[in-house]
């Protein structure tokens, strides 16, 4: 017993350092993204009344910079509604909830590898779980988690949130899109048949496969084309939308993804049976 | 005042200069600056080591509750703290550290001070950028990302060290 004593005081440091590391790398290597975000929400809301009041500081010095941006997004809006631009191809697949709701970006992290976007706006406001967030260029993003008056969404420069099909504009070619952590201005586009004939400098769209994003968002424009494996093809997309200068976001939500994830849970649940 | 209200201070203080400051500041995509790590760099150069890895792991887990990220500070911040005494015994001769005190560019010399920070930031920077990045297969990023947030933080503990300098404040 006094030997065991005795080993354990001269081991006990390098004993505590063990027991300490596996329980934080367990943390980390089993870590919920949904509930890590909303814990962030938690713990932001002691921060976001001075986020808010830096915010407003800087909107202030940033007020011409702002008009431009927002000059620029009308002029994109009216473009696109003077093309008859629609989002939604098929009412019968996807319908846009009536309100677009405009947010402000309280904080925004671009230089990790999952970042994350505070937006002033959460339940009161209307916003909702997986609302797609988008901004007059592309998409930006989608809310992970609401409190009364914020809502936490996960950018599209997350490498583990992100995940969603991109589809060449004009055609029903669709990849996959995510971002591979490295440039905070381009997205991965793989999966990509080779028989679309991809080409640099065309435009990737949402599809109507997506739960949370509305079909035709503008995603980005292509470049960098690789060849993969026998009939793939893989790029980059540049995004469309800045994501380190993001200080406005529309959120929209689509009404029957609820039952459309339903239906498509409970037919994998069947077959796992 | 007993040294653990001192710690809790210093990294309040810590963590208001994060999360008002240094994460408003996005300067480049490849730089992440987690100022926190300083409480483990700047802690009584006599604390035993269980309570340094107590401490560090306890402030690790304030500032990933900060911070979004589960687990990622903490096991860092305790490895970090795992290596110190082994660090300090390489650099600062035995007679510095064994009066205690903040080790500080004045007490160590600066030259033995910027090793001893440059030596504690990569300790921290090199798991914490492999931790971050599992799974994402571009070396060259990580490497770019672990050099540039090196320099950068060991500047800004150097900085913040000074006052501590001046005023022969010991954390």
């Amino acid at each position: 017993m006094l030997k065991l004593i005795l080993l354990l005081k001269k081991i006990h440091f390098v004993l505590l350092f063990l027991i300490l590391e596996a329980v934080a790398l367990y943390t980390y290597l089993t870590k919920d993204e949904y509930h890590a975000a909303e814990t962030m929400a938690y713990t932001a809301k002691a921060s976001t009344f001075v986020d808010s009041k830096i915010s407003n500081v800087y909107n202030y010095f940033q007020l011409r910079t702002q008009n431009d941006i927002l000059r620029d997004e009308n002029a994109a809006l009216y473009s696109q509604l003077l093309s008859k631009f629609d989002f939604v191809t098929d009412s019968t697949i996807q319908t846009l909830a009536p309100d677009v709701i405009v947010l402000q970006v309280v904080k925004n992290s671009f230089t990790k590898q999952q970042n994350y976007i505070t937006l002033s706006g959460g339940k009161n406001q209307g916003v909702v779980k997986d609302m797609a967030l988008f901004n007059g260029h592309g998409i930006v993003g989608y809310v992970l988690s609401v409190s009364d008056n914020f809502a936490v969404a996960t950018s599209v420069l997350n490498t583990v949130n992100f995940n969603t099909s991109g589809k060449l504009k004009g055609t029903e070619y669709t990849g996959s899109i995510s971002w591979d952590g490295n440039s905070f201005r381009t997205l991965k586009l793989t999966k990509m048949s080779k028989y679309a004939n991809l080409k640099n400098g065309d435009t990737i769209l949402t599809t109507q496969y997506s739960n949370i994003f509305p079909a035709n968002m503008p995603i980005g424009t292509v470049h960098s084309i690789k060849p993969r494996e026998s009939v793939f093809v893989e790029a980059c997309v540049d995004l469309f939308s800045d994501l380190s200068a993001v200080r406005y976001v529309y959120a929209v939500s689509l009404q029957k993804r609820k039952e459309r994830e339903l239906l498509e849970e409970k037919v994998i649940e069947q077959e796992l049976k | 005042m007993p040294k653990i209200f001192t710690y809790i201070t210093t990294f309040l203080v810590l963590a208001l200069l994060q999360i008002f400051v240094i994460s408003h500041l996005e300067l480049n995509q490849y730089l992440n600056v987690y100022i926190y790590i300083m409480i483990v760099v700047v802690a009584d150069m006599q604390i035993k080591g269980y309570a340094l890895l107590l401490l560090a792991f306890s402030l690790g887990v304030i500032a990933d509750a900060i911070e979004g990220s589960p687990g990622l500070l903490t096991s860092t911040m305790t490895f970090m703290a795992f290596c110190r005494p082994q660090v300090l015994r390489w650099i600062a001769s035995r007679e510095i550290s064994d009066n205690g005190g903040t080790p500080t560019s004045s007490r160590l010399g600066l030259s033995r001070f910027l090793s001893y920070v440059v030596t504690m930031v990569t300790l921290w920077a090199i798991p914490f950028f492999i931790l971050e990045t599992a799974g994402v297969a571009n070396t060259f990023i990580t490497i770019l990302r672990i050099v540039l947030s090196v320099v950068v933080t060991s500047v800004l503990i150097y900085f913040l060290q000074l006052p501590l300098n001046r005023n022969r404040y010991d954390v």
